[in-house]
Protein backbone atom coordinates (compact mmCIF):
# COMPACT_ATOMS: atom_id res chain seq x y z
CA UNK A 1 0.00 0.00 0.00
CA UNK A 2 2.85 2.40 0.83
CA UNK A 3 4.52 1.51 -2.45
CA UNK A 4 1.43 2.58 -4.34
CA UNK A 5 1.23 5.75 -2.26
CA UNK A 6 4.83 6.64 -3.05
CA UNK A 7 4.20 6.14 -6.74
CA UNK A 8 1.18 8.44 -6.63
CA UNK A 9 3.31 11.22 -5.15
CA UNK A 10 6.14 10.61 -7.60
CA UNK A 11 3.67 10.77 -10.49
CA UNK A 12 2.04 13.90 -9.07
CA UNK A 13 -1.44 12.41 -8.64
CA UNK A 14 -2.83 14.96 -6.22
CA UNK A 15 -6.40 13.61 -6.33
CA UNK A 16 -5.68 9.89 -6.11
CA UNK A 17 -3.24 10.40 -3.25
CA UNK A 18 -6.07 11.59 -0.98
CA UNK A 19 -8.00 8.35 -1.27
CA UNK A 20 -4.81 6.35 -1.01
CA UNK A 21 -3.85 8.00 2.28
CA UNK A 22 -7.41 7.63 3.61
CA UNK A 23 -7.32 3.93 2.77
CA UNK A 24 -3.99 3.55 4.52
CA UNK A 25 -5.35 5.21 7.66
CA UNK A 26 -8.44 2.98 7.52
CA UNK A 27 -6.20 -0.04 7.15
CA UNK A 28 -4.52 0.90 10.43
CA UNK A 29 -1.13 1.92 9.08
CA UNK A 30 0.38 4.32 11.63
CA UNK A 31 0.41 7.91 10.43
CA UNK A 32 4.10 8.19 11.27
CA UNK A 33 4.71 5.36 8.79
CA UNK A 34 2.47 6.96 6.18
CA UNK A 35 4.39 10.19 6.58
CA UNK A 36 7.93 8.81 6.72
CA UNK A 37 7.75 5.73 4.50
CA UNK A 38 5.07 7.02 2.17
CA UNK A 39 5.04 10.75 1.60
CA UNK A 40 8.53 11.82 2.71
CA UNK A 41 10.16 8.78 1.13
CA UNK A 42 8.40 9.62 -2.14
CA UNK A 43 9.71 13.18 -2.11
CA UNK A 44 13.15 11.87 -1.33
CA UNK A 45 12.95 9.79 -4.49
CA UNK A 46 11.66 12.81 -6.42
CA UNK A 47 14.78 14.68 -5.28
CA UNK A 48 16.96 11.85 -6.52
CA UNK A 49 15.13 11.80 -9.85
CA UNK A 50 15.79 15.55 -10.15
CA UNK A 51 19.47 15.12 -9.31
CA UNK A 52 19.79 12.39 -11.93
CA UNK A 53 18.22 14.69 -14.48
CA UNK A 54 15.15 12.51 -14.95
CA UNK A 55 12.83 15.04 -13.32
CA UNK A 56 12.53 18.76 -13.93
CA UNK A 57 10.96 21.61 -12.00
CA UNK A 58 7.37 20.91 -13.20
CA UNK A 59 7.64 17.28 -12.13
CA UNK A 60 8.96 18.36 -8.73
CA UNK A 61 6.18 20.89 -8.29
CA UNK A 62 3.36 18.48 -9.10
CA UNK A 63 4.91 15.82 -6.86
CA UNK A 64 5.13 18.37 -4.04
CA UNK A 65 1.50 19.29 -4.66
CA UNK A 66 0.50 15.64 -4.33
CA UNK A 67 2.61 15.29 -1.21
CA UNK A 68 0.89 18.28 0.34
CA UNK A 69 -2.53 16.86 -0.53
CA UNK A 70 -1.59 13.65 1.25
CA UNK A 71 -0.12 15.55 4.16
CA UNK A 72 -3.37 17.48 4.61
CA UNK A 73 -5.19 14.19 5.15
CA UNK A 74 -2.88 13.03 7.92
CA UNK A 75 -2.28 16.46 9.47
CA UNK A 76 -4.95 16.11 12.20
CA UNK A 77 -3.62 12.69 13.13
CA UNK A 78 -0.06 14.02 13.24
CA UNK A 79 -1.02 16.52 15.91
CA UNK A 80 -2.66 13.76 17.95
CA UNK A 81 0.46 11.67 17.73
CA UNK A 82 2.70 14.62 18.58
CA UNK A 83 5.21 13.90 15.89
CA UNK A 84 8.06 16.38 16.13
CA UNK A 85 9.19 18.58 13.31
CA UNK A 86 12.63 17.79 12.06
CA UNK A 87 13.57 21.44 12.49
CA UNK A 88 12.54 24.94 11.56
CA UNK A 89 14.00 26.41 8.39
CA UNK A 90 13.60 30.10 7.56
CA UNK A 91 13.79 30.91 3.86
CA UNK A 92 13.60 34.07 1.80
CA UNK A 93 14.87 36.05 -1.16
CA UNK A 94 17.14 38.87 -0.06
CA UNK A 95 16.27 42.55 -0.02
CA UNK A 96 16.03 44.21 -3.42
CA UNK A 97 15.25 40.97 -5.24
CA UNK A 98 11.79 39.76 -6.23
CA UNK A 99 12.73 36.42 -7.77
CA UNK A 100 11.42 33.54 -5.76
CA UNK A 101 10.89 30.51 -7.98
CA UNK A 102 14.12 28.87 -6.83
CA UNK A 103 13.41 29.68 -3.21
CA UNK A 104 9.83 28.36 -3.56
CA UNK A 105 11.19 25.09 -4.89
CA UNK A 106 13.59 24.77 -1.99
CA UNK A 107 10.64 25.47 0.29
CA UNK A 108 8.38 22.74 -1.13
CA UNK A 109 11.21 20.21 -1.23
CA UNK A 110 12.16 20.91 2.39
CA UNK A 111 8.53 20.59 3.45
CA UNK A 112 8.44 17.37 1.49
CA UNK A 113 11.40 16.19 3.51
CA UNK A 114 9.50 16.84 6.73
CA UNK A 115 10.89 20.18 7.82
CA UNK A 116 8.82 23.07 9.08
CA UNK A 117 9.50 25.90 6.64
CA UNK A 118 8.84 29.56 7.32
CA UNK A 119 8.93 31.23 3.94
CA UNK A 120 9.41 34.96 4.32
CA UNK A 121 8.87 35.60 0.61
CA UNK A 122 10.93 37.97 -1.51
CA UNK A 123 12.61 41.34 -0.84
CA UNK A 124 13.33 40.44 2.80
CA UNK A 125 15.55 42.72 4.87
CA UNK A 126 18.52 41.34 6.83
CA UNK A 127 16.84 42.42 10.07
CA UNK A 128 13.68 40.40 9.31
CA UNK A 129 15.72 37.29 8.51
CA UNK A 130 17.59 37.62 11.78
CA UNK A 131 14.64 38.42 14.00
CA UNK A 132 12.45 35.62 12.62
CA UNK A 133 15.33 33.17 12.95
CA UNK A 134 15.68 34.13 16.60
CA UNK A 135 11.95 34.15 17.33
CA UNK A 136 11.29 30.78 15.67
CA UNK A 137 14.54 29.23 16.89
CA UNK A 138 15.42 28.31 13.33
CA UNK A 139 18.11 25.74 12.79
CA UNK A 140 18.78 26.89 9.23
CA UNK A 141 18.31 30.16 7.37
CA UNK A 142 18.26 29.86 3.57
CA UNK A 143 18.98 32.91 1.41
CA UNK A 144 18.23 33.24 -2.28
CA UNK A 145 19.25 35.90 -4.83
CA UNK A 146 19.04 36.02 -8.60
CA UNK A 147 21.02 39.15 -9.23
CA UNK A 148 24.69 39.99 -8.87
CA UNK A 149 23.63 43.29 -7.37
CA UNK A 150 21.45 41.73 -4.68
CA UNK A 151 23.53 38.75 -3.64
CA UNK A 152 25.81 41.01 -1.65
CA UNK A 153 22.85 41.40 0.73
CA UNK A 154 23.59 37.86 1.86
CA UNK A 155 26.62 39.14 3.76
CA UNK A 156 24.41 41.69 5.49
CA UNK A 157 22.01 38.96 6.61
CA UNK A 158 24.91 37.10 8.17
CA UNK A 159 25.96 40.30 9.95
CA UNK A 160 22.40 40.84 11.24
CA UNK A 161 22.32 37.28 12.58
CA UNK A 162 25.69 37.86 14.21
CA UNK A 163 24.45 41.13 15.71
CA UNK A 164 21.56 39.32 17.42
CA UNK A 165 24.01 36.90 18.97
CA UNK A 166 22.46 33.78 17.42
CA UNK A 167 25.06 32.95 14.77
CA UNK A 168 26.21 29.89 16.72
CA UNK A 169 22.67 28.49 16.72
CA UNK A 170 21.87 29.00 13.06
CA UNK A 171 23.33 27.50 9.90
CA UNK A 172 23.10 29.83 6.92
CA UNK A 173 22.86 28.42 3.40
CA UNK A 174 22.83 30.38 0.15
CA UNK A 175 21.82 29.82 -3.46
CA UNK A 176 20.65 31.50 -6.64
CA UNK A 177 21.82 32.06 -10.19
CA UNK A 178 24.96 34.15 -9.55
CA UNK A 179 25.87 32.46 -6.26
CA UNK A 180 28.80 30.05 -6.12
CA UNK A 181 30.59 28.06 -3.43
CA UNK A 182 33.36 30.62 -3.64
CA UNK A 183 30.91 33.43 -2.90
CA UNK A 184 29.36 31.43 -0.06
CA UNK A 185 32.80 31.04 1.50
CA UNK A 186 33.52 34.71 0.96
CA UNK A 187 30.47 35.87 2.92
CA UNK A 188 30.92 33.23 5.59
CA UNK A 189 27.87 31.09 4.82
CA UNK A 190 27.80 27.51 6.09
CA UNK A 191 26.68 25.99 2.83
CA UNK A 192 25.79 26.51 -0.80
CA UNK A 193 23.43 24.61 -3.06
CA UNK A 194 23.01 25.09 -6.82
CA UNK A 195 19.43 23.77 -6.85
CA UNK A 196 16.50 22.72 -4.67
CA UNK A 197 17.32 19.06 -4.47
CA UNK A 198 20.91 19.73 -3.43
CA UNK A 199 19.62 22.23 -0.85
CA UNK A 200 17.57 19.49 0.82
CA UNK A 201 20.55 17.14 0.88
CA UNK A 202 22.66 19.93 2.34
CA UNK A 203 20.17 20.66 5.11
CA UNK A 204 19.87 16.96 5.90
CA UNK A 205 23.62 16.68 6.23
CA UNK A 206 23.78 19.77 8.40
CA UNK A 207 21.04 18.60 10.71
CA UNK A 208 22.05 14.95 10.42
CA UNK A 209 18.54 13.66 9.80
CA UNK B 1 42.90 51.64 -18.19
CA UNK B 2 44.34 51.88 -21.69
CA UNK B 3 42.26 53.91 -24.09
CA UNK B 4 40.53 51.40 -26.29
CA UNK B 5 39.97 53.96 -29.00
CA UNK B 6 43.74 53.81 -29.65
CA UNK B 7 43.05 50.83 -31.86
CA UNK B 8 40.48 51.41 -34.54
CA UNK B 9 38.15 48.74 -35.83
CA UNK B 10 36.58 48.80 -39.24
CA UNK B 11 33.19 47.10 -39.10
CA UNK B 12 32.71 44.26 -41.55
CA UNK B 13 29.46 42.40 -41.84
CA UNK B 14 31.12 39.94 -44.18
CA UNK B 15 33.92 39.35 -41.71
CA UNK B 16 31.38 38.76 -38.96
CA UNK B 17 29.52 36.24 -41.11
CA UNK B 18 32.76 34.49 -42.01
CA UNK B 19 33.57 34.28 -38.31
CA UNK B 20 30.14 32.79 -37.50
CA UNK B 21 30.59 30.32 -40.35
CA UNK B 22 34.01 29.27 -38.97
CA UNK B 23 35.80 30.01 -42.22
CA UNK B 24 39.22 30.17 -40.61
CA UNK B 25 40.92 32.31 -37.99
CA UNK B 26 39.65 35.88 -38.31
CA UNK B 27 42.22 38.65 -38.60
CA UNK B 28 40.70 40.39 -35.61
CA UNK B 29 38.35 39.64 -32.78
CA UNK B 30 34.64 40.09 -33.46
CA UNK B 31 32.32 41.21 -30.69
CA UNK B 32 28.82 40.21 -29.72
CA UNK B 33 26.27 41.18 -27.07
CA UNK B 34 22.61 40.40 -26.60
CA UNK B 35 22.13 44.02 -25.64
CA UNK B 36 23.39 46.97 -23.64
CA UNK B 37 21.07 48.27 -20.95
CA UNK B 38 19.87 51.78 -21.85
CA UNK B 39 21.62 53.25 -18.80
CA UNK B 40 24.94 51.89 -20.11
CA UNK B 41 24.27 53.11 -23.65
CA UNK B 42 23.34 56.58 -22.45
CA UNK B 43 26.40 56.81 -20.24
CA UNK B 44 28.73 55.76 -23.06
CA UNK B 45 27.13 58.12 -25.55
CA UNK B 46 27.61 60.95 -23.07
CA UNK B 47 31.14 59.89 -22.10
CA UNK B 48 32.38 59.81 -25.68
CA UNK B 49 30.22 62.64 -27.08
CA UNK B 50 28.78 60.41 -29.76
CA UNK B 51 25.63 62.35 -30.52
CA UNK B 52 26.54 65.88 -29.53
CA UNK B 53 25.90 67.02 -33.10
CA UNK B 54 22.47 65.41 -33.35
CA UNK B 55 19.08 66.89 -32.60
CA UNK B 56 17.44 64.63 -30.03
CA UNK B 57 14.01 65.56 -31.30
CA UNK B 58 14.77 64.84 -34.95
CA UNK B 59 13.26 61.72 -36.52
CA UNK B 60 15.19 58.49 -36.00
CA UNK B 61 17.44 59.93 -33.33
CA UNK B 62 17.43 56.58 -31.49
CA UNK B 63 18.48 54.68 -34.61
CA UNK B 64 21.27 57.15 -35.32
CA UNK B 65 22.43 57.00 -31.71
CA UNK B 66 22.36 53.20 -31.72
CA UNK B 67 24.41 52.68 -34.84
CA UNK B 68 26.96 55.32 -33.86
CA UNK B 69 27.42 53.71 -30.46
CA UNK B 70 27.58 50.16 -31.85
CA UNK B 71 30.11 51.22 -34.46
CA UNK B 72 32.18 53.16 -31.92
CA UNK B 73 32.33 50.16 -29.61
CA UNK B 74 33.43 47.87 -32.43
CA UNK B 75 30.26 45.97 -33.25
CA UNK B 76 29.44 45.13 -36.84
CA UNK B 77 25.69 45.24 -36.45
CA UNK B 78 22.68 46.91 -34.96
CA UNK B 79 19.97 44.77 -33.45
CA UNK B 80 16.54 45.58 -34.79
CA UNK B 81 13.31 43.69 -35.32
CA UNK B 82 9.81 44.55 -36.35
CA UNK B 83 8.75 47.35 -34.03
CA UNK B 84 7.76 45.89 -30.69
CA UNK B 85 4.38 44.21 -30.40
CA UNK B 86 2.19 45.05 -27.46
CA UNK B 87 1.86 41.92 -25.35
CA UNK B 88 0.77 42.61 -21.77
CA UNK B 89 2.41 40.48 -19.07
CA UNK B 90 2.00 40.62 -15.30
CA UNK B 91 4.97 42.51 -13.94
CA UNK B 92 6.41 43.29 -10.56
CA UNK B 93 8.49 46.37 -9.86
CA UNK B 94 11.34 46.91 -7.44
CA UNK B 95 13.85 49.64 -6.75
CA UNK B 96 16.96 49.22 -8.89
CA UNK B 97 20.15 48.53 -6.94
CA UNK B 98 22.56 48.95 -9.86
CA UNK B 99 25.23 51.64 -9.87
CA UNK B 100 23.64 53.21 -12.95
CA UNK B 101 20.21 53.08 -11.38
CA UNK B 102 17.15 52.70 -13.60
CA UNK B 103 14.77 55.54 -12.82
CA UNK B 104 11.41 54.26 -11.62
CA UNK B 105 12.87 50.88 -10.67
CA UNK B 106 13.45 47.63 -12.55
CA UNK B 107 10.51 45.43 -13.45
CA UNK B 108 10.37 41.67 -13.80
CA UNK B 109 7.73 39.36 -15.19
CA UNK B 110 5.67 37.78 -12.40
CA UNK B 111 7.03 34.25 -12.02
CA UNK B 112 3.92 32.87 -10.44
CA UNK B 113 0.89 33.89 -12.46
CA UNK B 114 0.61 35.38 -15.93
CA UNK B 115 -2.35 36.84 -17.79
CA UNK B 116 -3.35 33.45 -19.27
CA UNK B 117 -4.09 30.66 -16.82
CA UNK B 118 -7.22 29.19 -18.42
CA UNK B 119 -9.11 29.04 -21.74
CA UNK B 120 -11.27 32.05 -20.96
CA UNK B 121 -8.18 34.19 -20.43
CA UNK B 122 -6.64 32.75 -23.58
CA UNK B 123 -9.64 33.86 -25.64
CA UNK B 124 -9.75 37.25 -23.94
CA UNK B 125 -6.02 37.98 -24.33
CA UNK B 126 -5.28 40.91 -26.68
CA UNK B 127 -3.14 38.93 -29.12
CA UNK B 128 -1.16 41.37 -31.28
CA UNK B 129 -1.36 41.43 -35.06
CA UNK B 130 2.22 41.11 -36.34
CA UNK B 131 1.16 42.09 -39.87
CA UNK B 132 0.04 45.47 -38.55
CA UNK B 133 3.26 46.20 -36.68
CA UNK B 134 5.49 48.95 -37.99
CA UNK B 135 8.88 48.29 -39.59
CA UNK B 136 9.97 51.94 -39.59
CA UNK B 137 13.24 51.29 -37.79
CA UNK B 138 14.14 48.42 -40.09
CA UNK B 139 13.35 50.60 -43.10
CA UNK B 140 15.56 53.38 -41.77
CA UNK B 141 18.48 51.06 -41.13
CA UNK B 142 17.99 49.38 -44.51
CA UNK B 143 18.52 52.78 -46.18
CA UNK B 144 20.92 54.51 -43.80
CA UNK B 145 23.08 52.03 -41.91
CA UNK B 146 26.71 52.32 -43.08
CA UNK B 147 27.41 49.76 -45.78
CA UNK B 148 29.95 47.85 -43.71
CA UNK B 149 27.41 47.05 -40.96
CA UNK B 150 24.44 44.69 -40.94
CA UNK B 151 21.10 44.38 -39.20
CA UNK B 152 20.75 41.60 -36.64
CA UNK B 153 17.07 40.77 -37.01
CA UNK B 154 15.94 40.43 -33.44
CA UNK B 155 13.92 42.07 -30.71
CA UNK B 156 10.57 40.81 -29.46
CA UNK B 157 11.29 37.75 -31.57
CA UNK B 158 11.60 34.01 -31.00
CA UNK B 159 10.63 33.98 -27.33
CA UNK B 160 8.98 30.58 -27.61
CA UNK B 161 9.76 29.28 -24.11
CA UNK B 162 9.81 32.73 -22.57
CA UNK B 163 6.41 33.71 -23.89
CA UNK B 164 4.94 30.49 -22.54
CA UNK B 165 6.33 31.33 -19.11
CA UNK B 166 5.53 35.03 -19.32
CA UNK B 167 1.98 34.52 -20.55
CA UNK B 168 1.14 31.79 -18.04
CA UNK B 169 3.59 32.52 -15.23
CA UNK B 170 6.29 29.90 -14.73
CA UNK B 171 4.59 28.17 -11.82
CA UNK B 172 1.27 28.08 -13.63
CA UNK B 173 2.99 26.67 -16.71
CA UNK B 174 4.59 23.92 -14.62
CA UNK B 175 1.18 22.80 -13.33
CA UNK B 176 -0.45 23.31 -16.73
CA UNK B 177 1.98 20.84 -18.30
CA UNK B 178 0.13 18.28 -16.18
CA UNK B 179 -3.35 19.75 -15.88
CA UNK B 180 -3.95 21.70 -19.12
CA UNK B 181 -1.60 20.51 -21.85
CA UNK B 182 -4.11 21.48 -24.53
CA UNK B 183 -3.94 25.08 -23.31
CA UNK B 184 -0.14 25.05 -23.34
CA UNK B 185 -0.27 23.67 -26.89
CA UNK B 186 -2.71 26.37 -28.00
CA UNK B 187 -0.53 29.14 -26.59
CA UNK B 188 2.59 27.64 -28.18
CA UNK B 189 0.83 27.48 -31.56
CA UNK B 190 -0.30 31.10 -31.29
CA UNK B 191 3.23 32.22 -30.42
CA UNK B 192 4.56 30.34 -33.43
CA UNK B 193 2.00 31.93 -35.78
CA UNK B 194 3.09 35.39 -34.62
CA UNK B 195 6.78 34.62 -35.02
CA UNK B 196 6.40 33.22 -38.52
CA UNK B 197 5.08 36.61 -39.58
CA UNK B 198 7.81 38.47 -37.68
CA UNK B 199 10.50 36.31 -39.27
CA UNK B 200 9.09 36.74 -42.77
CA UNK B 201 8.85 40.49 -42.36
CA UNK B 202 12.41 40.84 -41.03
CA UNK B 203 13.82 38.67 -43.80
CA UNK B 204 12.25 40.95 -46.41
CA UNK B 205 15.10 43.37 -45.59
CA UNK B 206 18.26 42.17 -47.30
CA UNK B 207 20.51 43.89 -44.78
CA UNK B 208 19.17 41.54 -42.14
CA UNK B 209 21.99 39.04 -42.54
CA UNK B 210 21.20 37.10 -39.38
CA UNK B 211 18.08 36.60 -37.30
CA UNK B 212 18.36 35.88 -33.61
CA UNK B 213 15.87 34.42 -31.18
CA UNK B 214 16.27 35.29 -27.53
CA UNK B 215 14.72 32.54 -25.48
CA UNK B 216 15.95 31.51 -22.05
CA UNK B 217 15.22 27.81 -21.67
CA UNK B 218 17.30 26.84 -18.69
CA UNK B 219 18.51 27.71 -15.25
CA UNK B 220 21.69 26.85 -13.38
CA UNK B 221 21.48 23.06 -13.43
CA UNK B 222 18.89 22.14 -16.05
CA UNK B 223 16.19 23.13 -18.45
CA UNK B 224 13.17 24.99 -17.08
CA UNK B 225 10.81 22.30 -18.37
CA UNK B 226 11.72 18.81 -19.46
CA UNK B 227 13.55 18.25 -22.75
CA UNK B 228 10.53 16.28 -23.98
CA UNK B 229 8.22 19.20 -23.27
CA UNK B 230 10.67 21.59 -24.92
CA UNK B 231 10.70 19.30 -27.96
CA UNK B 232 6.91 19.41 -28.11
CA UNK B 233 6.16 23.05 -27.34
CA UNK B 234 9.29 25.13 -27.94
CA UNK B 235 11.88 23.66 -30.30
CA UNK B 236 9.52 23.39 -33.29
CA UNK B 237 9.30 27.18 -33.18
CA UNK B 238 13.07 27.57 -33.29
CA UNK B 239 13.30 25.00 -36.08
CA UNK B 240 10.82 26.99 -38.13
CA UNK B 241 12.72 30.25 -37.53
CA UNK B 242 16.04 28.65 -38.49
CA UNK B 243 14.54 27.09 -41.60
CA UNK B 244 13.07 30.42 -42.69
CA UNK B 245 16.43 32.15 -42.17
CA UNK B 246 18.34 29.47 -44.06
CA UNK B 247 15.86 29.39 -46.93
CA UNK B 248 16.43 33.13 -47.28
CA UNK B 249 20.20 32.60 -47.28
CA UNK B 250 20.68 34.04 -43.79
CA UNK B 251 22.10 32.74 -40.52
CA UNK B 252 20.37 32.08 -37.23
CA UNK B 253 21.68 32.75 -33.72
CA UNK B 254 20.02 31.45 -30.58
CA UNK B 255 20.49 33.36 -27.35
CA UNK B 256 19.41 31.17 -24.48
CA UNK B 257 20.51 31.21 -20.87
CA UNK B 258 20.79 28.24 -18.59
CA UNK B 259 22.05 24.69 -18.62
CA UNK B 260 20.89 23.29 -21.97
CA UNK B 261 23.16 20.27 -22.28
CA UNK B 262 20.21 17.88 -22.63
CA UNK B 263 18.92 19.69 -25.71
CA UNK B 264 22.15 20.87 -27.32
CA UNK B 265 22.14 18.01 -29.82
CA UNK B 266 18.56 18.93 -30.73
CA UNK B 267 19.57 22.55 -31.22
CA UNK B 268 22.57 21.72 -33.37
CA UNK B 269 21.33 18.75 -35.38
CA UNK B 270 17.56 19.26 -35.62
CA UNK B 271 16.95 22.98 -35.13
CA UNK B 272 20.24 23.64 -36.97
CA UNK B 273 21.22 26.84 -35.25
CA UNK B 274 24.37 28.48 -36.60
CA UNK B 275 25.49 30.01 -33.33
CA UNK B 276 24.62 29.92 -29.66
CA UNK B 277 24.97 32.84 -27.27
CA UNK B 278 25.06 32.96 -23.47
CA UNK B 279 27.61 30.96 -21.56
CA UNK B 280 28.30 31.47 -17.87
CA UNK B 281 31.08 29.89 -15.82
CA UNK B 282 28.73 28.38 -13.22
CA UNK B 283 26.90 26.51 -15.99
CA UNK B 284 29.35 25.85 -18.79
CA UNK B 285 32.52 27.90 -19.28
CA UNK B 286 32.94 29.14 -22.83
CA UNK B 287 36.19 27.21 -23.39
CA UNK B 288 34.44 23.93 -22.57
CA UNK B 289 31.49 24.87 -24.78
CA UNK B 290 33.89 25.67 -27.62
CA UNK B 291 35.62 22.31 -27.22
CA UNK B 292 32.29 20.46 -27.24
CA UNK B 293 30.36 22.29 -29.91
CA UNK B 294 32.84 24.58 -31.68
CA UNK B 295 33.31 22.26 -34.65
CA UNK B 296 29.60 22.47 -35.51
CA UNK B 297 28.36 25.90 -34.38
CA UNK B 298 29.78 29.25 -33.35
CA UNK B 299 29.83 30.00 -29.64
CA UNK B 300 29.41 33.62 -28.63
CA UNK B 301 30.11 35.67 -25.51
CA UNK B 302 31.14 33.81 -22.42
CA UNK B 303 32.85 36.39 -20.20
CA UNK B 304 31.05 35.50 -17.00
CA UNK B 305 28.79 38.31 -15.80
CA UNK B 306 29.77 38.02 -12.16
CA UNK B 307 33.45 37.95 -13.12
CA UNK B 308 32.95 40.95 -15.37
CA UNK B 309 31.42 42.80 -12.43
CA UNK B 310 33.98 41.95 -9.82
CA UNK B 311 37.32 41.18 -11.47
CA UNK B 312 40.29 43.53 -11.43
CA UNK B 313 41.58 44.85 -14.75
CA UNK B 314 44.55 42.47 -14.68
CA UNK B 315 42.33 39.46 -13.92
CA UNK B 316 39.91 40.44 -16.63
CA UNK B 317 42.59 40.89 -19.29
CA UNK B 318 44.27 37.61 -18.37
CA UNK B 319 40.97 35.70 -18.55
CA UNK B 320 40.04 37.26 -21.89
CA UNK B 321 43.45 36.46 -23.41
CA UNK B 322 43.12 32.89 -22.25
CA UNK B 323 39.64 32.58 -23.73
CA UNK B 324 40.78 34.12 -27.00
CA UNK B 325 43.80 31.82 -27.18
CA UNK B 326 41.45 28.86 -26.90
CA UNK B 327 38.42 30.02 -28.88
CA UNK B 328 39.62 32.46 -31.55
CA UNK B 329 41.62 30.07 -33.76
CA UNK B 330 39.54 28.77 -36.64
CA UNK B 331 36.75 31.28 -36.11
CA UNK B 332 33.36 30.60 -34.61
CA UNK B 333 33.83 32.79 -31.55
CA UNK B 334 32.84 36.37 -30.78
CA UNK B 335 33.93 38.10 -27.62
CA UNK B 336 31.29 39.38 -25.23
CA UNK B 337 29.69 39.02 -21.85
CA UNK B 338 27.92 35.86 -20.81
CA UNK B 339 24.62 37.62 -21.26
CA UNK B 340 24.34 41.38 -21.73
CA UNK B 341 25.86 44.61 -20.52
CA UNK B 342 23.48 45.15 -17.65
CA UNK B 343 23.46 48.44 -15.80
CA UNK B 344 25.25 46.90 -12.82
CA UNK B 345 28.37 46.05 -14.82
CA UNK B 346 31.09 48.66 -14.23
CA UNK B 347 31.59 50.54 -17.47
CA UNK B 348 35.37 50.49 -17.05
CA UNK B 349 35.31 46.68 -16.95
CA UNK B 350 33.15 46.54 -20.04
CA UNK B 351 35.53 48.84 -21.90
CA UNK B 352 38.48 46.82 -20.67
CA UNK B 353 36.90 43.72 -22.20
CA UNK B 354 36.50 45.48 -25.55
CA UNK B 355 40.00 46.92 -25.33
CA UNK B 356 41.59 43.54 -24.69
CA UNK B 357 39.67 42.14 -27.65
CA UNK B 358 40.90 44.95 -29.88
CA UNK B 359 44.50 44.44 -28.83
CA UNK B 360 44.44 40.69 -29.29
CA UNK B 361 46.36 39.32 -32.24
CA UNK B 362 46.28 35.63 -32.99
CA UNK B 363 49.63 34.05 -32.25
Amino acid sequence: MLDAMRNLVIEGKNVDIVSSVNEAIKAGIPVREILQDGLIAAMDEVGQLFERGDYYVPEMLVAARAMKAGLAVIQPHLVENEIDDSGVIVLGTVEGDLHDIGKNLVSVMLEGAGYKVIDLGADVTPEIFASVAREKQAKVVGLSALLTTTMKKMGEVLEAIEDLGIRHQVRVIVGGAPVTQEFADEVGADGYAPDASTAVALVKRMLQV
Amino acid sequence: MANFTDIEIEPSWQGFLDCIERKGTPERVYFFELMLDPEISDELVKMFHLVDDLDMDAPFFDEKKTYRLQRFLGYDYVRQGVDRLEMPFNRVLIEDTASLERQGGRSFVDESRGPITNWEEFERYPWPDPEAASTKSLEWYQDNLPADMFILGSGGFGHFAEHLTWLMGYETLCYALYDQRDLVKAIAERILEINIVLSRRMLEFDRVKITMAADDMGFKTGTLISPDDLRQFVLPGHTKMTTMAHEAGRKFILHSCGQLEKIMEDLIEDVQIDAKHSFEDAIEPIIEANEKYGDRIAVLGGIDMDFLCRASEAELRARIRNILDECHPGGGFCLGSGNSIANYIPITNYLTMLDEGRRYRPG
